[in-house]
Protein backbone atom coordinates (compact mmCIF):
# COMPACT_ATOMS: atom_id res chain seq x y z
CA UNK A 1 0.00 0.00 0.00
CA UNK A 2 1.12 3.05 -0.56
CA UNK A 3 2.38 6.08 2.12
CA UNK A 4 -0.68 8.28 3.19
CA UNK A 5 -0.68 12.18 2.47
CA UNK A 6 -0.90 12.91 6.22
CA UNK A 7 0.76 16.69 5.43
CA UNK A 8 -2.46 19.58 6.33
CA UNK A 9 -1.17 23.28 4.76
CA UNK A 10 -1.17 25.74 8.12
CA UNK A 11 -4.18 28.00 7.76
CA UNK A 12 -4.18 29.98 11.34
CA UNK A 13 -0.75 31.06 12.09
CA UNK A 14 -0.55 32.22 15.89
CA UNK A 15 2.72 33.78 16.78
CA UNK A 16 3.74 34.59 20.41
CA UNK A 17 0.31 36.03 21.27
CA UNK A 18 0.32 38.22 24.33
CA UNK A 19 -2.74 40.13 25.99
CA UNK A 20 -2.69 40.62 29.50
CA UNK A 21 -5.11 43.03 31.59
CA UNK A 22 -2.82 42.55 34.66
CA UNK A 23 -0.61 40.47 36.12
CA UNK A 24 -1.10 37.07 35.38
CA UNK A 25 -4.69 38.12 33.50
CA UNK A 26 -5.03 37.28 30.20
CA UNK A 27 -2.77 34.88 27.81
CA UNK A 28 0.97 35.51 27.69
CA UNK A 29 3.41 33.94 24.64
CA UNK A 30 0.81 31.72 22.75
CA UNK A 31 2.35 29.81 19.73
CA UNK A 32 0.62 27.33 17.55
CA UNK A 33 -0.58 26.35 14.35
CA UNK A 34 -3.90 25.40 12.92
CA UNK A 35 -3.77 23.30 10.22
CA UNK A 36 -6.61 22.89 7.42
CA UNK A 37 -9.83 20.17 8.40
CA UNK A 38 -8.20 20.07 12.29
CA UNK A 39 -10.53 20.59 15.34
CA UNK A 40 -8.14 22.28 18.21
CA UNK A 41 -9.10 22.06 21.66
CA UNK A 42 -7.72 24.87 24.41
CA UNK A 43 -9.24 23.62 27.75
CA UNK A 44 -7.64 24.77 30.90
CA UNK A 45 -9.98 26.13 34.01
CA UNK A 46 -11.86 29.08 34.54
CA UNK A 47 -9.07 32.18 34.58
CA UNK A 48 -6.49 30.07 32.44
CA UNK A 49 -6.42 33.12 29.59
CA UNK A 50 -8.40 30.43 26.92
CA UNK A 51 -10.93 32.84 26.34
CA UNK A 52 -9.28 36.19 25.75
CA UNK A 53 -7.18 33.84 23.77
CA UNK A 54 -9.98 32.95 21.51
CA UNK A 55 -11.04 36.51 21.49
CA UNK A 56 -7.43 37.64 20.18
CA UNK A 57 -7.73 34.53 17.51
CA UNK A 58 -11.38 35.34 16.47
CA UNK A 59 -10.43 39.16 15.39
CA UNK A 60 -12.01 40.64 18.58
CA UNK A 61 -9.27 41.83 20.49
CA UNK A 62 -5.91 43.08 19.25
CA UNK A 63 -2.93 41.64 21.06
CA UNK A 64 -0.37 43.55 23.36
CA UNK A 65 1.98 41.66 20.58
CA UNK A 66 2.53 38.89 18.59
CA UNK A 67 0.90 38.05 15.21
CA UNK A 68 -2.48 36.21 13.68
CA UNK A 69 -1.70 34.98 10.13
CA UNK A 70 -4.52 33.65 8.30
CA UNK A 71 -3.28 31.98 5.21
CA UNK A 72 -6.33 31.75 3.21
CA UNK A 73 -5.77 29.71 -0.16
CA UNK A 74 -4.64 26.65 0.11
CA UNK A 75 -5.32 25.15 -3.01
CA UNK A 76 -8.44 24.55 -2.11
CA UNK A 77 -11.09 25.49 -5.16
CA UNK A 78 -13.36 27.83 -4.25
CA UNK A 79 -16.39 26.06 -4.99
CA UNK A 80 -15.97 23.24 -2.46
CA UNK A 81 -16.62 25.08 0.31
CA UNK A 82 -19.79 26.89 -1.11
CA UNK A 83 -21.75 23.69 -3.04
CA UNK A 84 -23.38 22.83 0.30
CA UNK A 85 -27.38 23.08 -0.15
CA UNK A 86 -26.61 27.22 -1.16
CA UNK A 87 -28.54 28.47 -4.39
CA UNK A 88 -26.09 29.76 -7.17
CA UNK A 89 -25.52 33.23 -5.70
CA UNK A 90 -23.63 32.17 -2.97
CA UNK A 91 -21.12 30.79 -5.38
CA UNK A 92 -21.38 33.65 -7.52
CA UNK A 93 -21.17 36.34 -4.94
CA UNK A 94 -18.57 39.29 -5.07
CA UNK A 95 -18.36 39.12 -1.22
CA UNK A 96 -14.41 37.08 -1.45
CA UNK A 97 -13.20 41.05 -3.25
CA UNK A 98 -13.99 42.97 -0.06
CA UNK A 99 -11.90 40.98 2.34
CA UNK A 100 -9.07 40.28 -0.33
CA UNK A 101 -8.14 44.26 -0.94
CA UNK A 102 -6.19 44.24 -4.18
CA UNK A 103 -4.94 41.05 -5.50
CA UNK A 104 -1.42 40.79 -4.97
CA UNK A 105 -2.05 40.05 -1.31
CA UNK A 106 -4.81 37.72 -2.74
CA UNK A 107 -1.82 35.55 -4.39
CA UNK A 108 0.14 35.73 -1.13
CA UNK A 109 -2.74 34.22 0.21
CA UNK A 110 -1.72 35.86 3.91
CA UNK A 111 -3.65 37.68 6.00
CA UNK A 112 -2.26 39.67 9.16
CA UNK A 113 -5.24 39.89 11.54
CA UNK A 114 -4.52 42.79 13.36
CA UNK A 115 -2.25 44.53 10.73
CA UNK A 116 -5.27 45.29 7.94
CA UNK A 117 -7.79 47.58 8.40
CA UNK A 118 -10.91 47.38 10.95
CA UNK A 119 -13.12 47.29 7.93
CA UNK A 120 -11.05 44.28 6.31
CA UNK A 121 -11.16 42.13 9.44
CA UNK A 122 -14.63 42.59 9.71
CA UNK A 123 -15.23 41.70 6.23
CA UNK A 124 -13.38 38.58 6.59
CA UNK A 125 -14.68 37.78 10.31
CA UNK A 126 -17.93 37.84 8.54
CA UNK A 127 -17.54 36.14 5.09
CA UNK A 128 -14.85 34.00 5.93
CA UNK A 129 -14.99 33.08 8.98
CA UNK A 130 -17.49 31.49 11.86
CA UNK A 131 -17.46 32.66 16.21
CA UNK A 132 -20.01 30.82 18.15
CA UNK A 133 -20.81 32.13 21.65
CA UNK A 134 -21.20 30.64 24.99
CA UNK A 135 -24.11 32.45 24.87
CA UNK A 136 -26.81 32.40 21.87
CA UNK A 137 -28.14 35.47 22.68
CA UNK A 138 -24.61 37.10 21.84
CA UNK A 139 -24.59 35.41 18.62
CA UNK A 140 -28.24 35.94 17.47
CA UNK A 141 -30.49 39.24 17.02
CA UNK A 142 -32.75 38.07 19.68
CA UNK A 143 -35.91 40.22 17.89
CA UNK A 144 -35.90 39.28 14.92
CA UNK A 145 -37.00 35.52 13.21
CA UNK A 146 -35.05 32.76 13.49
CA UNK A 147 -34.96 32.92 9.10
CA UNK A 148 -33.45 36.33 9.29
CA UNK A 149 -31.04 35.29 11.60
CA UNK A 150 -29.81 32.32 9.45
CA UNK A 151 -29.93 34.86 5.97
CA UNK A 152 -28.44 37.68 7.38
CA UNK A 153 -24.72 36.15 7.00
CA UNK A 154 -25.53 35.29 3.27
CA UNK A 155 -27.15 38.96 2.57
CA UNK A 156 -24.17 40.20 4.00
CA UNK A 157 -22.41 38.24 1.03
CA UNK A 158 -24.60 39.36 -1.82
CA UNK A 159 -27.56 37.43 -1.40
CA UNK A 160 -30.47 39.36 -1.87
CA UNK A 161 -33.16 36.33 -3.73
CA UNK A 162 -35.92 36.70 -0.32
CA UNK A 163 -36.94 32.95 -1.86
CA UNK A 164 -33.66 31.08 -1.75
CA UNK A 165 -32.73 32.80 1.46
CA UNK A 166 -36.00 31.36 2.70
CA UNK A 167 -35.14 27.64 1.48
CA UNK A 168 -31.95 27.73 2.77
CA UNK A 169 -32.96 28.77 5.98
CA UNK A 170 -35.33 26.23 6.00
CA UNK A 171 -32.62 23.91 4.96
CA UNK A 172 -30.18 24.57 7.57
CA UNK A 173 -33.42 24.72 10.71
CA UNK A 174 -33.91 20.85 9.39
CA UNK A 175 -29.63 20.39 9.43
CA UNK A 176 -29.68 21.68 12.92
CA UNK A 177 -32.99 19.70 13.84
CA UNK A 178 -34.97 22.76 14.48
CA UNK A 179 -38.57 22.46 12.72
CA UNK A 180 -38.42 24.37 10.01
CA UNK A 181 -42.00 25.36 10.59
CA UNK A 182 -40.76 27.91 13.09
CA UNK A 183 -38.32 29.65 10.64
CA UNK A 184 -40.45 33.14 11.49
CA UNK A 185 -40.51 32.72 14.91
CA UNK A 186 -37.83 34.66 17.20
CA UNK A 187 -35.05 33.03 19.00
CA UNK A 188 -36.43 34.60 22.11
CA UNK A 189 -39.56 31.99 21.86
CA UNK A 190 -36.57 28.99 21.84
CA UNK A 191 -34.93 27.01 24.68
CA UNK A 192 -31.78 27.20 25.22
CA UNK A 193 -30.64 24.37 23.64
CA UNK A 194 -32.77 25.26 19.94
CA UNK A 195 -30.94 28.43 20.63
CA UNK A 196 -27.69 27.06 20.39
CA UNK A 197 -28.45 25.31 17.18
CA UNK A 198 -30.18 27.95 15.80
CA UNK A 199 -26.45 30.12 16.40
CA UNK A 200 -24.52 27.18 14.80
CA UNK A 201 -27.17 27.22 11.64
CA UNK A 202 -26.68 31.06 11.45
CA UNK A 203 -22.79 30.37 11.90
CA UNK A 204 -22.12 27.86 9.26
CA UNK A 205 -24.50 28.92 6.73
CA UNK A 206 -21.92 30.43 4.43
CA UNK A 207 -19.64 27.84 4.91
CA UNK A 208 -16.86 29.48 6.97
CA UNK A 209 -13.53 27.73 6.52
CA UNK A 210 -12.72 28.51 10.40
CA UNK A 211 -14.90 28.43 13.13
CA UNK A 212 -14.03 29.70 16.59
CA UNK A 213 -16.32 28.04 19.46
CA UNK A 214 -16.23 29.19 23.08
CA UNK A 215 -17.92 26.50 25.19
CA UNK A 216 -20.46 25.86 22.24
CA UNK A 217 -22.34 23.34 24.96
CA UNK A 218 -20.97 25.16 28.15
CA UNK A 219 -25.15 26.70 29.58
CA UNK A 220 -27.05 23.45 28.08
CA UNK A 221 -28.49 20.56 30.27
CA UNK A 222 -26.78 17.30 29.84
CA UNK A 223 -29.75 15.40 27.42
CA UNK A 224 -29.42 19.00 24.94
CA UNK A 225 -25.95 19.10 25.58
CA UNK A 226 -24.99 15.25 23.97
CA UNK A 227 -27.31 15.81 21.27
CA UNK A 228 -25.29 19.39 20.22
CA UNK A 229 -21.91 16.78 20.44
CA UNK A 230 -23.34 14.40 18.22
CA UNK A 231 -24.25 17.60 15.67
CA UNK A 232 -21.30 19.61 15.68
CA UNK A 233 -19.19 16.10 14.94
CA UNK A 234 -20.96 15.31 11.82
CA UNK A 235 -21.19 19.04 10.69
CA UNK A 236 -17.15 19.60 11.39
CA UNK A 237 -17.07 15.84 9.62
CA UNK A 238 -19.11 17.00 6.64
CA UNK A 239 -18.40 20.49 6.09
CA UNK A 240 -14.72 19.34 6.26
CA UNK A 241 -14.37 22.53 8.95
CA UNK A 242 -11.37 23.79 11.03
CA UNK A 243 -12.18 24.22 14.51
CA UNK A 244 -10.32 25.90 17.51
CA UNK A 245 -12.56 25.09 20.64
CA UNK A 246 -12.11 26.63 24.01
CA UNK A 247 -13.84 24.23 26.55
CA UNK A 248 -13.30 23.35 30.43
CA UNK A 249 -15.13 20.13 29.86
CA UNK A 250 -12.68 17.11 29.01
CA UNK A 251 -14.81 15.29 27.93
CA UNK A 252 -16.63 17.42 25.00
CA UNK A 253 -12.97 18.05 24.83
CA UNK A 254 -12.58 14.12 23.73
CA UNK A 255 -15.41 13.84 21.68
CA UNK A 256 -15.18 16.87 19.36
CA UNK A 257 -10.83 18.34 19.29
CA UNK A 258 -8.29 16.23 17.25
CA UNK A 259 -5.36 18.06 19.21
CA UNK A 260 -5.64 20.04 22.62
CA UNK A 261 -3.89 22.83 24.21
CA UNK A 262 -4.04 23.19 27.97
CA UNK A 263 -3.88 26.09 29.35
CA UNK A 264 -3.16 27.79 32.87
CA UNK A 265 -2.32 31.19 34.21
CA UNK A 266 -2.21 32.62 31.16
CA UNK A 267 0.57 30.28 29.46
CA UNK A 268 0.13 27.45 27.48
CA UNK A 269 1.38 23.87 30.23
CA UNK A 270 1.14 21.16 27.48
CA UNK A 271 -0.20 20.74 23.80
CA UNK A 272 -0.81 17.23 22.06
CA UNK A 273 -3.08 14.19 20.48
CA UNK A 274 -6.59 14.49 22.76
CA UNK A 275 -5.52 11.11 23.47
CA UNK A 276 -2.07 11.79 24.95
CA UNK A 277 -3.22 14.63 26.73
CA UNK A 278 -6.16 12.62 28.44
CA UNK A 279 -4.52 9.25 28.60
CA UNK A 280 -0.73 9.96 29.11
CA UNK A 281 -0.40 13.70 30.30
CA UNK A 282 3.19 14.87 31.25
CA UNK A 283 2.79 18.18 33.00
CA UNK A 284 2.13 18.22 36.65
CA UNK A 285 -0.90 20.53 36.06
CA UNK A 286 -2.70 18.44 33.47
CA UNK A 287 -2.25 15.24 35.12
CA UNK A 288 -4.10 17.11 37.78
CA UNK A 289 -6.41 18.10 35.76
CA UNK A 290 -7.17 15.24 33.96
CA UNK A 291 -7.18 13.14 37.49
CA UNK A 292 -9.55 15.49 39.22
CA UNK A 293 -12.73 14.70 36.38
CA UNK A 294 -15.79 13.00 37.92
CA UNK A 295 -17.01 9.75 36.39
CA UNK A 296 -20.32 8.79 36.64
CA UNK B 1 1.45 -22.27 15.88
CA UNK B 2 -1.06 -22.49 12.96
CA UNK B 3 -0.03 -20.68 9.34
CA UNK B 4 -2.21 -19.60 7.03
CA UNK B 5 -1.94 -21.93 3.85
CA UNK B 6 -1.64 -19.77 0.38
CA UNK B 7 1.48 -17.48 1.16
CA UNK B 8 0.85 -14.13 -0.66
CA UNK B 9 3.74 -12.30 -1.95
CA UNK B 10 2.71 -9.58 -0.28
CA UNK B 11 2.80 -11.36 3.26
CA UNK B 12 6.67 -11.07 3.47
CA UNK B 13 7.01 -7.50 3.21
CA UNK B 14 7.50 -5.95 6.99
CA UNK B 15 4.60 -3.85 7.62
CA UNK B 16 5.54 -2.71 11.20
CA UNK B 17 8.95 -2.77 12.88
CA UNK B 18 9.39 -1.61 16.35
CA UNK B 19 12.65 -1.34 17.69
CA UNK B 20 13.98 -0.45 21.29
CA UNK B 21 10.82 0.91 22.51
CA UNK B 22 10.71 2.27 25.72
CA UNK B 23 7.73 3.68 28.13
CA UNK B 24 8.34 5.07 31.49
CA UNK B 25 5.55 7.04 33.44
CA UNK B 26 5.85 9.99 35.84
CA UNK B 27 3.41 10.70 38.09
CA UNK B 28 4.05 13.97 39.62
CA UNK B 29 0.74 13.63 42.19
CA UNK B 30 2.61 10.74 43.50
CA UNK B 31 5.72 12.48 45.00
CA UNK B 32 6.91 12.27 41.63
CA UNK B 33 7.88 8.68 41.07
CA UNK B 34 8.46 7.10 37.71
CA UNK B 35 7.72 3.71 36.63
CA UNK B 36 9.12 1.50 33.87
CA UNK B 37 6.77 -0.09 32.35
CA UNK B 38 8.25 -0.92 28.92
CA UNK B 39 12.09 -1.60 28.44
CA UNK B 40 13.62 -2.44 25.28
CA UNK B 41 10.94 -3.83 23.23
CA UNK B 42 11.36 -4.53 19.32
CA UNK B 43 8.89 -6.70 17.01
CA UNK B 44 8.27 -6.86 13.22
CA UNK B 45 5.10 -7.70 11.60
CA UNK B 46 4.16 -8.86 8.24
CA UNK B 47 1.56 -7.95 5.77
CA UNK B 48 -1.19 -10.54 6.91
CA UNK B 49 0.12 -11.81 9.78
CA UNK B 50 -1.63 -12.13 13.39
CA UNK B 51 1.20 -11.49 16.05
CA UNK B 52 -0.02 -12.22 19.24
CA UNK B 53 1.36 -10.10 22.74
CA UNK B 54 1.96 -13.36 25.72
CA UNK B 55 2.94 -12.39 28.84
CA UNK B 56 1.53 -12.63 32.54
CA UNK B 57 -1.95 -11.02 32.94
CA UNK B 58 -1.99 -7.32 34.49
CA UNK B 59 2.18 -6.73 33.17
CA UNK B 60 0.39 -4.00 30.67
CA UNK B 61 0.25 -5.35 27.09
CA UNK B 62 -2.26 -2.99 25.90
CA UNK B 63 0.67 0.06 26.73
CA UNK B 64 2.17 -1.34 23.59
CA UNK B 65 -1.32 -0.67 21.47
CA UNK B 66 -1.84 2.17 22.90
CA UNK B 67 1.96 3.38 21.81
CA UNK B 68 1.50 2.38 18.10
CA UNK B 69 -2.22 4.12 18.44
CA UNK B 70 -1.03 7.44 19.87
CA UNK B 71 -2.86 7.15 22.61
CA UNK B 72 0.70 7.23 24.96
CA UNK B 73 3.74 9.05 23.97
CA UNK B 74 6.43 7.63 22.66
CA UNK B 75 9.53 8.43 25.04
CA UNK B 76 12.35 6.23 23.07
CA UNK B 77 12.73 3.77 20.64
CA UNK B 78 11.24 3.84 17.38
CA UNK B 79 8.15 2.41 15.54
CA UNK B 80 8.20 2.31 12.03
CA UNK B 81 5.58 1.86 8.76
CA UNK B 82 6.37 0.44 5.72
CA UNK B 83 4.90 1.00 2.63
CA UNK B 84 5.44 0.04 -0.78
CA UNK B 85 6.91 3.89 -1.26
CA UNK B 86 8.65 5.34 2.00
CA UNK B 87 8.04 4.64 5.45
CA UNK B 88 6.85 6.49 8.77
CA UNK B 89 8.11 6.92 11.80
CA UNK B 90 5.72 7.53 14.09
CA UNK B 91 7.89 8.99 17.45
CA UNK B 92 8.46 11.76 15.40
CA UNK B 93 5.15 12.42 14.04
CA UNK B 94 3.50 15.78 14.36
CA UNK B 95 0.41 15.93 16.05
CA UNK B 96 -1.62 16.91 13.63
CA UNK B 97 -0.95 14.35 11.59
CA UNK B 98 -1.97 11.67 14.02
CA UNK B 99 -6.06 11.64 12.97
CA UNK B 100 -5.50 10.86 9.49
CA UNK B 101 -3.22 7.98 10.00
CA UNK B 102 -6.00 6.98 12.38
CA UNK B 103 -8.50 7.39 9.64
CA UNK B 104 -6.49 5.68 6.72
CA UNK B 105 -4.00 3.01 8.40
CA UNK B 106 -3.93 2.27 11.83
CA UNK B 107 -7.24 1.00 13.26
CA UNK B 108 -7.93 -0.23 16.68
CA UNK B 109 -10.28 -2.53 18.11
CA UNK B 110 -10.19 -1.01 22.50
CA UNK B 111 -11.52 -3.24 25.22
CA UNK B 112 -14.26 -0.64 25.94
CA UNK B 113 -16.63 1.47 23.73
CA UNK B 114 -16.37 4.80 24.24
CA UNK B 115 -20.02 5.61 23.84
CA UNK B 116 -21.17 8.70 22.26
CA UNK B 117 -24.20 9.74 24.05
CA UNK B 118 -27.36 9.82 21.67
CA UNK B 119 -25.56 8.37 19.01
CA UNK B 120 -27.41 4.81 17.52
CA UNK B 121 -25.18 1.97 17.15
CA UNK B 122 -25.24 1.53 13.76
CA UNK B 123 -24.15 4.94 13.19
CA UNK B 124 -21.16 4.59 15.68
CA UNK B 125 -20.43 1.47 13.23
CA UNK B 126 -20.17 3.70 10.23
CA UNK B 127 -18.18 6.17 11.78
CA UNK B 128 -15.09 5.37 10.08
CA UNK B 129 -16.06 4.95 6.52
CA UNK B 130 -17.92 8.30 6.77
CA UNK B 131 -14.90 9.99 7.90
CA UNK B 132 -13.34 8.84 4.99
CA UNK B 133 -15.86 10.40 2.74
CA UNK B 134 -17.77 7.49 1.68
CA UNK B 135 -21.39 7.36 0.56
CA UNK B 136 -23.73 7.34 3.31
CA UNK B 137 -25.71 4.62 2.12
CA UNK B 138 -23.20 2.45 1.39
CA UNK B 139 -21.44 2.92 4.85
CA UNK B 140 -24.99 1.63 6.51
CA UNK B 141 -25.71 -1.07 4.41
CA UNK B 142 -21.80 -2.63 5.94
CA UNK B 143 -22.73 -1.36 9.05
CA UNK B 144 -25.75 -3.42 9.25
CA UNK B 145 -23.94 -6.04 7.55
CA UNK B 146 -21.13 -6.57 10.45
CA UNK B 147 -23.51 -6.28 12.88
CA UNK B 148 -26.40 -8.61 11.91
CA UNK B 149 -22.89 -11.21 11.37
CA UNK B 150 -22.21 -10.61 14.76
CA UNK B 151 -25.80 -11.55 16.19
CA UNK B 152 -26.61 -8.32 17.11
CA UNK B 153 -30.39 -8.02 17.50
CA UNK B 154 -31.71 -5.53 14.49
CA UNK B 155 -34.08 -3.84 17.07
CA UNK B 156 -30.91 -2.59 18.92
CA UNK B 157 -29.41 -1.00 15.71
CA UNK B 158 -31.15 1.99 16.09
CA UNK B 159 -30.46 2.51 19.76
CA UNK B 160 -26.96 4.25 21.28
CA UNK B 161 -25.26 0.96 22.40
CA UNK B 162 -24.83 3.30 26.06
CA UNK B 163 -27.11 0.77 27.66
CA UNK B 164 -26.30 -2.34 25.91
CA UNK B 165 -24.61 -4.97 27.66
CA UNK B 166 -21.13 -6.31 27.51
CA UNK B 167 -21.08 -8.21 25.63
CA UNK B 168 -23.51 -6.18 23.02
CA UNK B 169 -21.27 -3.08 23.40
CA UNK B 170 -18.04 -4.48 22.14
CA UNK B 171 -19.47 -6.46 19.25
CA UNK B 172 -20.35 -2.81 18.02
CA UNK B 173 -17.00 -1.85 18.92
CA UNK B 174 -15.77 -5.01 17.14
CA UNK B 175 -18.02 -4.16 14.06
CA UNK B 176 -16.80 -0.51 14.30
CA UNK B 177 -13.44 -1.86 14.38
CA UNK B 178 -13.20 -3.94 11.51
CA UNK B 179 -15.18 -2.09 8.68
CA UNK B 180 -12.31 0.19 7.96
CA UNK B 181 -10.62 -2.75 6.64
CA UNK B 182 -7.25 -0.57 8.26
CA UNK B 183 -3.73 -2.22 6.54
CA UNK B 184 -2.64 -1.91 10.34
CA UNK B 185 -5.20 -3.58 12.97
CA UNK B 186 -4.40 -3.67 16.38
CA UNK B 187 -6.94 -5.89 19.18
CA UNK B 188 -7.52 -5.61 22.63
CA UNK B 189 -8.91 -8.94 23.61
CA UNK B 190 -11.31 -8.39 21.00
CA UNK B 191 -13.50 -11.77 22.14
CA UNK B 192 -12.90 -10.77 25.94
CA UNK B 193 -16.71 -10.96 26.75
CA UNK B 194 -18.37 -12.69 23.61
CA UNK B 195 -20.29 -16.48 23.63
CA UNK B 196 -18.48 -19.06 21.41
CA UNK B 197 -20.54 -18.42 18.44
CA UNK B 198 -19.31 -14.72 18.25
CA UNK B 199 -16.03 -16.11 19.02
CA UNK B 200 -16.31 -18.13 16.39
CA UNK B 201 -17.00 -14.60 14.06
CA UNK B 202 -14.71 -12.36 15.20
CA UNK B 203 -12.02 -15.41 14.72
CA UNK B 204 -13.38 -15.72 10.58
CA UNK B 205 -12.94 -11.77 10.57
CA UNK B 206 -9.32 -12.35 11.50
CA UNK B 207 -8.67 -14.76 8.94
CA UNK B 208 -10.08 -12.61 6.38
CA UNK B 209 -8.44 -9.69 7.49
CA UNK B 210 -5.46 -11.36 7.10
CA UNK B 211 -6.35 -12.91 3.50
CA UNK B 212 -6.64 -8.96 2.37
CA UNK B 213 -3.00 -8.61 3.93
CA UNK B 214 -3.98 -6.87 7.14
CA UNK B 215 -1.03 -6.63 9.55
CA UNK B 216 -2.62 -7.58 12.88
CA UNK B 217 -1.16 -7.21 16.49
CA UNK B 218 -3.35 -8.65 19.33
CA UNK B 219 -4.25 -9.54 22.79
CA UNK B 220 -6.02 -12.06 23.44
CA UNK B 221 -6.40 -13.85 27.08
CA UNK B 222 -8.78 -17.13 25.65
CA UNK B 223 -5.98 -20.27 24.80
CA UNK B 224 -8.60 -21.46 22.44
CA UNK B 225 -8.75 -18.09 20.63
CA UNK B 226 -5.06 -17.43 20.57
CA UNK B 227 -4.41 -21.17 19.36
CA UNK B 228 -6.76 -20.31 16.33
CA UNK B 229 -5.64 -16.82 15.10
CA UNK B 230 -2.02 -16.44 16.26
CA UNK B 231 0.72 -16.91 13.14
CA UNK B 232 3.36 -16.21 15.96
CA UNK B 233 3.18 -15.35 20.04
CA UNK B 234 5.64 -12.26 20.65
CA UNK B 235 6.87 -13.22 24.62
CA UNK B 236 6.83 -9.97 26.50
CA UNK B 237 7.55 -11.18 30.47
CA UNK B 238 11.12 -9.71 29.65
CA UNK B 239 10.65 -6.52 28.72
CA UNK B 240 7.05 -5.10 30.19
CA UNK B 241 5.94 -4.72 33.68
CA UNK B 242 6.46 -2.56 36.67
CA UNK B 243 9.68 -1.26 37.58
CA UNK B 244 10.62 1.24 40.08
CA UNK B 245 13.42 3.26 38.06
CA UNK B 246 17.11 2.84 38.70
CA UNK B 247 16.39 -1.55 38.81
CA UNK B 248 18.82 -3.50 37.18
CA UNK B 249 16.29 -5.13 34.60
CA UNK B 250 18.54 -8.47 34.73
CA UNK B 251 18.13 -9.23 38.18
CA UNK B 252 14.15 -8.97 37.69
CA UNK B 253 13.87 -11.82 35.48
Amino acid sequence: MKKPTLARPVLLDVQDITRLYGPAKGCEAIDFQLHAGEVLGIVGESGSGKSTLLRVLAGLEAPDAGRVIYRRSYNEPEVARTDFHEPEAARTGTGNNEVGGDPKENAESELDLYAIGEARRRALLRLEWGLVHQNPRDGLRMGVSAGANIGERLMAQGQRHYGRLRATGQDWMHQVELDPGRIDDAPRTFSGGMQQRLQIARTLVTRPRLVFMDEPTGGLDVSVQARLLDMLRTLVRQLGLSVVLVTHDLAVARLLAHRLMVMRGGRVVETGLTDQILDDPQHAYTQLLVSSVLTP
Amino acid sequence: MRFETGVSPARSLPRLTVDGLHKRFLLHGQGGIEIDVMRDLSLTLDAGECLVLAGRSGIGKSTLLKMLHGDYRIDRGHIRLHFEDGELDLETLPAYAWHGLRRDVIGYVSQFLRVVPRVAAVDVVMEPLLARGADEHDARQRAEMLLARLNLPERLWRLPPGTFSGGEQQRVNIARGFIGEHPLLLLDEPTASLDAANRDVVIALIGEAKARGTAMLGIFHDEDVRQRVADRLLPLDGSLGRLPTGQNVQESL
